[in-house]
C-alpha cells in the first residue's frame, strides 16, 4: 500500500514539474509576443493555456484521490498540501500569461511610444524567479527558496520605476493613454507573477522544514 | 550508556510541550524483561497527563502493549518476568512492596482488544465490580450500571434489556459494555489495548467519539497499530520501537513534522 502511495506522490511531483515547465514556457512566450508585437505567438500562448488548465484539473483529482485514500502524513503530508497550493499558483501564473498575450494581439497594430526596455527586464526576472522555485521544488532545497522571495522586491522596485515612466509618458501624450494603461496591466501581470513565484518558494519551504514563513510569520517568531 | 542520553532527552522534550499539564503517570528509566535474554522496555522515561488520550504506537513487538501493562502491574501475572526502574501513578510507586493491587487495577482500568464480557446479564457485567468492592444496595448499583453504560455511550442502545445476556450485544456493543465495566469501578485512569482492532468502521467511530467523551473525565493511554486512529483520537502519541521510546509529543507535530527519522520513516510507511 505504502508504495503505491511513494508511486503516485511521484506521479504527483512529475505533473507538477511538467506544469510549471509549460507555464514558464508559455510567460516566456507571451513576452516575447509583446516585445515582437507577433500575434501568432500571442494566440499560441492562449492555445497552451487550455492544455495548462486540463492538467492543473488534473493534478488537482489525482491529489484529492491521494488524501482520500491513502491518508497521507508527515513529509508526504506537507508535499501534498503544498503540491495542491503550487498547482494553484502555476496556473495563475498561465493566466497571467495569457493577459500578456492578450495586451499583444491588442497592441499589435500601433507602433510603440518608446521600445520597451523595464518590462522585458520585468520578465525576465519573474521568469527566472518561476524557474528557480521549481528547480528548489525538485530539489526540495529550502535554502533557494528563501532567496527566491527576497528577490521579489527587485520585481516590485521596476514595477515601481515602470508605472511611474508610464505616468510620465502619458502626461505627455493623453492621446496614447490606451496603450499606456495597457502596459501598465502588463507590469501589474508581470509583478504578480513575481509574487506567485515567491509562493511556489515559500510552499518549498514548507515542504522541508515544516515552517510557514509568508506574511513575515517567521521574523515575528523570531 | 546512549539509551539514558536518549530517554532523558525526550523526557526533556516531552516536558517543554507539556508545561501546563499535570503528570498521572510516570515512569523512570523504567527497564523490563521477559526473562534475562528478552529486555522488552529499554530505559523508558516518560511522563503521561492528566485527562488526555495518549496513544502508543510502533512496529509490532516493539513493547508498547508491555509498557501499558506495566502500569496496573498486568504483567505481574507472566511468570519470569523483571524489572527495573519505577513506574508512578499519581505520584505513587506502585511497584513497591506493600502495594494493594485491588485498589492499584480499581484506579487503573483496563480495556483489552477483544472484548470480554462475563456470561452474565448487561446489568451484572457492569455491576459486577463495584458488587466485588463491597456495595449492596441495589439502587446505589442501579445508578453505577446506569452512569457506566452513559459514560460508555451504550445506555440509550441497552436499557431495556439490562437483564439480557451480554453476550446478545454486537461486537462494538461487548467492547463498549467492558468499557463501561471499567468505568463502574470508577477508575483515574483507563488503559486501552487495542480496542477497535477487531471493529468494523462504525463501531470503531463508536469507540473512538466515547474517548473523545470520556477524556473529560479520565486520563486514557491507548495502544494502537491503527495510526490514523492515533491520530484521530489523541492528544500525544508516543512512538516506540524494539523497547525504546523513540519520540514523545503531541500528536499534531508528531503526525505533521516529527522530530525523528525513524519516527517519520515509521508512520510514512518508509519502514525496513
Amino acid at each position: 500500500m505504502k508504495e503505491k502511495m511513494q508511486q503516485l506522490l511521484e506521479n504527483i511531483k512529475k505533473d507538477i514539474i511538467f506544469l510549471a515547465n509549460e507555464v514558464e514556457h508559455s510567460l516566456r512566450l507571451s513576452m516575447k509576443a509583446l516585445e515582437r508585437q507577433d500575434v501568432q505567438l500571442a494566440e499560441q500562448v492562449k492555445q497552451m493555456d487550455n492544455d495548462i488548465d486540463q492538467l492543473e484539473v488534473k493534478i488537482e483529482d489525482q491529489i484529492l484521490t491521494l488524501l482520500a485514500l491513502q491518508q497521507p502524513v508527515a513529509v508526504d503530508l506537507r508535499f501534498i498540501i503544498a503540491a495542491l497550493k503550487m498547482n494553484n499558483d502555476l496556473e495563475r501564473i498561465g493566466d497571467h500569461a495569457v493577459n500578456i498575450a492578450n495586451t499583444a494581439i491588442k497592441l499589435a497594430g500601433e507602433p510603440y511610444l518608446k521600445p520597451l526596455e523595464d518590462l522585458p527586464k520585468m520578465s525576465r526576472l519573474a521568469a527566472q524567479m518561476v524557474h528557480d522555485a521549481v528547480n528548489a521544488f525538485i530539489h526540495l532545497d529550502s535554502e533557494t527558496a528563501r532567496e527566491i522571495c527576497v528577490r521579489d522586491s527587485e520585481v516590485d522596485e521596476l514595477y515601481d520605476k515602470v508605472i511611474a515612466h508610464i505616468i510620465e509618458v502619458v502626461k505627455d501624450k493623453p492621446d496614447k493613454l490606451e496603450q499606456a494603461f495597457a502596459l501598465a496591466r502588463v507590469a501589474r501581470d508581470l509583478e504578480r507573477v513575481a509574487d506567485l513565484a515567491t509562493n511556489l518558494s515559500e510552499d518549498v519551504v514548507f515542504m522541508k522544514e515544516a515552517k510557514i514563513i509568508r506574511h513575515g510569520l517567521e521574523k515575528e517568531r523570531e | 550508556m546512549e539509551q539514558i542520553k536518549t530517554g532523558q532527552f525526550i523526557q526533556e522534550k516531552a516536558l517543554n510541550n507539556m508545561s501546563n499539564e499535570t503528570i498521572v503517570i510516570e515512569t523512570q528509566n523504567l527497564n523490563f524483561y521477559y526473562g534475562p535474554e528478552n529486555h522488552a522496555l529499554k530505559n523508558i522515561n516518560i511522563r503521561i497527563p492528566e485527562k488526555k488520550v495518549t496513544a502508543f504506537i510502533g512496529p509490532s513487538g516493539c513493547g508498547k502493549s508491555t509498557l501499558l501493562r506495566c502500569f496496573n502491574r498486568m504483567n505481574d501475572l507472566i511468570p519470569g518476568t523483571y524489572l527495573t526502574g519505577k513506574v508512578l501513578i499519581e505520584g505513587e510507586d506502585i511497584y513497591r512492596p506493600n502495594i494493594r493491587l485491588e485498589e492499584l487495577r480499581k484506579k487503573v482500568g483496563m480495556v483489552f482488544q477483544k472484548s470480554n464480557p462475563f456470561p452474565m446479564s448487561i446489568w451484572e457485567n457492569v455491576a459486577f465490580g463495584p458488587k466485588v468492592n463491597g456495595i449492596a444496595n441495589k439502587n446505589e448499583l442501579d445508578e453505577i450500571v446506569e452512569i457506566a453504560l452513559k459514560k460508555a455511550d451504550l445506555w440509550r442502545e441497552v436499557k431495556d434489556r439490562l437483564h439480557h445476556s451480554a453476550l446478545d450485544l454486537s461486537g462494538g456493543q461487548q467492547q463498549r459494555l467492558c468499557i463501561a465495566r471499567a468505568l463502574a469501578n470508577m477508575p483515574d485512569i483507563i488503559l486501552m489495548d487495542e480496542p477497535a482492532s477487531a471493529l468494523d468502521p462504525i463501531s470503531t467511530g463508536k469507540i473512538e467519539e466515547t474517548i473523545e467523551e470520556l477524556k473529560n473525565d479520565f486520563t486514557i493511554v491507548i495502544v494502537t497499530h491503527n495510526m490514523q486512529q492515533a491520530a484521530r483520537v489523541s492528544d500525544y502519541t508516543a512512538f516506540m520501537m524494539m523497547g525504546e521510546l523513540i519520540e514523545f509529543g503531541d500528536t499534531k507535530t508528531i503526525f505533521t513534522n516529527p522530530r525523528e527519522k525513524l519516527t517519520e520513516d515509521y508512520i510514512t510507511g518508509r519502514f525496513g
